[in-house]
């Protein structure tokens, strides 16, 4: 006979054991170590030119005479597969997540270097496993292909003509010059946007804005010549554009294109330098169109000419679609002009990568799944930032009904924010799916948050909107300059954490030390994370000291170490600790040490025989989908010799296999450091002694499953 | 005794799930709020909503994803974080079939209220009851809808808008054998004088000219 008292305590026991079994303790990963991959690799699609602005996407080409890397493209790629060019055989390194857009969708990317090849046409073929699964044919041609990439950049920079000038400063002084003088052509270009409602976060079509144009790149054309070019010019800060010595009695057209570009005149190393465009990624052909806005041919008078122009914005005053969406464009472009101003503030020599946005009425929540060519026909899945691809850029919902974001300035200034972590500063978010209110990993919360707050900073609105629905009646509006509200995720690993800090030591202190804050962290092994920023901001802002720590403990930033370092005597975060993870006991160090010792002898050996262990955490909120915290877990060893060091993550009772862990590494000068193929690990790397290098380590998803302790990550000096 | 093994197994699955890292609904002794209080950005959506049980509900360890499409929001902008799968039910593959039924699996919820509403686009409809309906959804569990589409023949797609901590994310769910609606361009696709493609878009001046263009002139826009 069991008493009511011993039930309760049986009852209390179950509960207990029932929460310790789900615990890192208690529950290692169901899936078989050291099980090799079963699934073949697939391969979508391959690249020859890693930047920015694409050129090869009629087809892949190559520089003959000299070694090129061909980046690969698919479904459960690994570094292990065999890749060769024109029989030749490549180098594979560096697994990366390719987008990460969507549960369905799975891509990765490896690189492989590729021996050097004679003119004419190879074929890239990779082997899985000893059986080919891909062939696709390479162009190499004789001349450069970084040159033929270089001038096709510099095809697609205006070449402005008098008077227009090639500082922003410059062309302020061109204001009200929208009237009728001899010789001119000027005017004035604007275009409509709704309101927002700062409440909902919808947009109100019956209260209309009108915006000026700014920074957009002006062409002058001859009608009575095929429309040729006859000059070049930009609009200034209110909108206005002139160009002088234009024929009289000549038919002309202004066009005005989703642009806005910064060039240095030929010897001239000093001034910005950018080039921004507004395509159109539905429309057909390798180069995407651009959105461009013309006037009616026009006849020149002796007396002067004014051509204004309104992009309309072809919606009716109940937010149905009514005609061309023409504002659209411009509206995104402005986001961007704004932005530029502002960072021009702070380095008035900013050089940053030409860069497309892809914006289309058809860019809806679709996802893409495993198809990279669906994105191109408006299957975008959101508004997000991509590097990767033969269309890397910044793609912008469109679809009306759905979800609209060209006059949501937050979510755009959001997603060029990540272009700018990318482009001038450093980025290892993982990526994947991400809200407030999750326990995500270091740098994805700092990712995101930066994203609210320099949106935030460079649009000059405290308020993130999204509209979104029928009609673009809904969506949600947040006050990015409001504190974590109690009871949400709150500390270095929560968005909404990060983007109240940064906005609110932007708008205190200026964009100016906010600006080289990010960009001297693209220097140096840390990861982009809370307490790298805060660290850099305090030694480049020093009066700010106080306040930042203060702004930091009471948002449960624990510490401004740059590792994200807690004293010895810190009592661990309740929200993250062992309990609140289910057995994780630690989650709050950022970094775990690695001691490589000097090797005997010439064999592969393991040099870091006392590396600890680790615990793999997927059980708090928002750990769900690998980048959460705790999925990835990060690294710091000072070489002990120079070579090839191999890398190795094992588990108890077997090893990760490759293709299974996405690696990121970065040495002391910030430089990203590549991993290669290596048959008995995840892959190698060659090291220099004495130089310090940071490793970020997250398995797949599919390997992990509750919480895992015992891991080890541990380094190999391979045999020479 | 067995029935003793069961209770200690029901209190094991409980106190693991205590630990699974859900926050709990809304305390019940706080008066109940409308689907529009506790999502003011579903209002558009909602002119006349009612409020519907989901179908069943299962642990998120539980959910099968076999069959499923979909998955949890994608990366890039700030969302609602709730996973959304879906499946069409009674599949045949014929492609005209005008009522599709779909199921819709919500998962992730991590705090009490979240919500669903779901609703046609293209021509598509949701028939009579799962149109201005929105289900509200538990935390730490997949939630389970059944929806029957009405559809035309050539297009027709579904929308989910799923909200959570006031933030709102939308899913457009092709229909088989629709093709995406093709949306009017901003423009005319064309290349210019250089051969670069653009999407031209023509407005009038909105200020002068003096004169209309020339009659006869040579120009023809690109």
């Amino acid at each position: 006979m069991i008493t009511r008292f011993s039930k309760l305590a049986l009852w209390s026991a179950a509960i207990a054991l029932g929460a310790l079994l789900s615990s890192c303790g208690g529950s290692n990963s169901n899936r078989s170590p050291d099980t090799p991959s079963t699934s073949s690799a697939q391969i979508l699609g391959i690249d020859t030119v890693s930047e920015l602005i694409e050129d090869d996407a009629d087809g892949p080409t190559v520089t003959s005479g000299q070694p090129s890397t061909i980046d690969i493209q698919g479904v459960d790629l690994r570094l292990g597969l065999q890749v060769t060019l024109g029989g030749s055989v490549c180098r594979t390194r560096d697994l990366v997540k390719y987008d990460n857009l969507n549960d369905d969708s799975a891509i990765e990317q490896i690189s492989a270097d590729c021996p050097a090849q004679s003119v004419g046409s190879v074929n890239l073929t990779v082997t899985d496993a000893g059986q080919q699964i891909y062939q696709a044919p390479v162009q190499v041609i004789s001349g450069s292909v970084e040159a033929a990439h270089a001038a096709h950049l510099e095809s697609l920079r205006p070449q402005y003509s008098s008077p227009h000038s090639f500082t922003l400063a410059q062309r302020k002084t061109l204001a009200a010059v929208a009237s009728a003088t001899p010789g001119t052509v000027a005017g004035t270009i604007t275009a409509d946007a709704p309101t927002i409602d700062t409440t909902t976060g919808g947009l109100k079509y019956d209260a209309l804005r009108n915006f000026k144009v700014r920074g957009a790149v002006v062409q002058l054309l001859d009608a009575d010549n095929g429309n040729a070019l006859l000059q070049t010019s930009a609009t200034d800060a209110s909108g206005n554009y002139s160009f002088s010595n234009v024929p009289v009695d000549n038919n002309v057209i202004v066009r005005v294109s989703a642009q806005t570009a910064m060039t240095r005149p030929s010897g001239v190393s000093t001034g910005p330098k950018y080039n921004f465009m507004v395509r159109d990624n539905t429309g057909s052909g390798a180069v995407k169109p651009l959105h461009t806005l013309s006037s009616p041919a026009t006849l020149t008078l002796a007396e002067g000419n004014v051509m204004s122009l309104n992009a309309a914005l072809g919606f009716d005053s109940g937010g149905k679609v009514s005609g061309p969406r023409q504002s659209a464009p411009f509206s995104i472009l402005d986001v961007i002009y704004s932005a530029v101003v502002k960072i021009q503030t702070a380095n008035s020599n900013i050089v940053l990568p030409d860069f497309n946005v892809y914006w289309s009425p058809n860019n809806t929540t679709t996802s893409s799944k495993n198809d990279i060519n669906l994105k191109m026909e408006g299957a975008i899945n959101t508004s997000h930032f991509s590097e990767n691809g033969n269309y890397p850029g910044l793609f912008i919902l469109g679809r009306a009904d759905v979800d609209t974001d060209e006059f949501d300035q937050g979510v755009i200034g959001h997603e060029f924010g990540h272009y700018l972590q990318y482009a001038a500063s450093y980025s290892d978010n993982p990526g994947g799916s991400h809200s407030s209110d999750q326990f995500k990993d270091a740098s994805l919360a700092y990712g995101e948050g930066f994203g609210d707050a320099i949106g935030g900073l460079l649009s000059g609105s405290k308020f993130y909107t999204d509209s979104s629905g029928v009609l673009q009646s809904g969506g949600f509006s947040e006050d990015i300059s409001l504190p974590v509200a109690a009871r949400k995720a709150n500390g270095f690993y929560a968005e909404n954490t990060v983007r109240y800090l940064l906005y609110t030591l932007g708008t205190q202190y200026g964009f100016t030390p906010f600006w080289n804050t990010l960009t001297a962290m693209a220097a140096g092994y840390e990861s982009a994370t809370v307490f790298n920023f805060l660290n850099r901001y305090m030694i480049r802002n020093p009066s700010s000291a106080s306040v930042v720590k203060a702004l930091a403990t009471a948002q449960n930033i624990r510490t401004t170490d740059i590792l994200g370092a807690l004293p010895a005597t810190a009592v661990a975060d309740p929200a993250i600790n062992s309990t609140a993870s289910g057995g994780a006991p630690d989650l709050e160090v950022l970094y775990l040490a690695l001691n490589p010792v000097v090797a005997s002898g010439s064999d592969t050996v393991n040099v870091t025989p006392d590396a600890p262990t680790f615990c793999f955490n997927n059980k708090l909120r928002g750990a769900y989908n690998g980048n959460g915290l705790g999925m990835t877990r990060r690294f710091l060893f000072t070489a002990s010799e120079s070579g090839w060091l191999g890398l190795k993550l094992s588990r108890p009772g077997g090893s990760f296999a490759d293709g299974t862990v996405t690696i990121t590494i970065r040495d002391s000068k910030g430089a990203t450091i590549s991993l290669y193929g290596w048959d008995s690990g995840l892959g190698q790397m060659k090291v220099v002694a004495g130089t310090t290098y940071s490793v970020g380590v997250q398995p797949d998803l599919k390997t992990i499953t509750g919480n895992q302790i015992g891991n080890k990550l541990s380094l190999w000096r391979i045999e020479s | 005794m067995n029935s003793l093994y069961g209770t200690y197994a029901v209190a094991l699955a409980l106190g693991a799930l205590l630990v699974a890292g859900c926050d709990h609904p809304r305390n019940s002794a706080d008066p109940p709020h409308s689907a529009a209080e506790d999502c003011p950005g579903l209002k558009g959506l909602l002119k006349a909503s009612t409020e519907r049980p989901v179908r069943r509900q299962v642990t998120q360890e539980s959910f099968q994803r076999a069959g499923w499409q979909g998955g949890h929001h994608p990366k890039g902008k700030p969302g609602s974080g709730l996973a959304l799968y879906y499946r069409f039910d009674n599949d045949t593959g014929r492609a005209n079939r005008r009522v599709i039924p779909i199921s819709i699996a919500l998962g992730d919820v991590r705090r009490a209220p979240a919500l669903v509403a779901v609703y046609g686009i293209d021509g598509a409809r949701l028939q009579a009851g799962d149109d201005q309906s929105v289900w509200r959804l538990q935390p730490g569990m997949i939630s389970e809808i059944g929806l029957t589409a009405i559809v035309p023949a050539s297009s027709g797609g579904l929308v989910a808008a799923t909200c959570q901590d006031g933030k709102i994310s939308m899913r457009h769910i092709p229909l088989p054998g629709r093709q995406l609606h093709r949306q009017r361009a901003s423009g005319d696709y064309r290349l210019d004088a250089d051969g670069n493609p653009i999407v031209d878009m023509q407005a009038p001046l909105v200020s002068g000219p003096s004169k209309p263009p020339a009659e006869g002139h040579k120009g023809n826009n690109p």
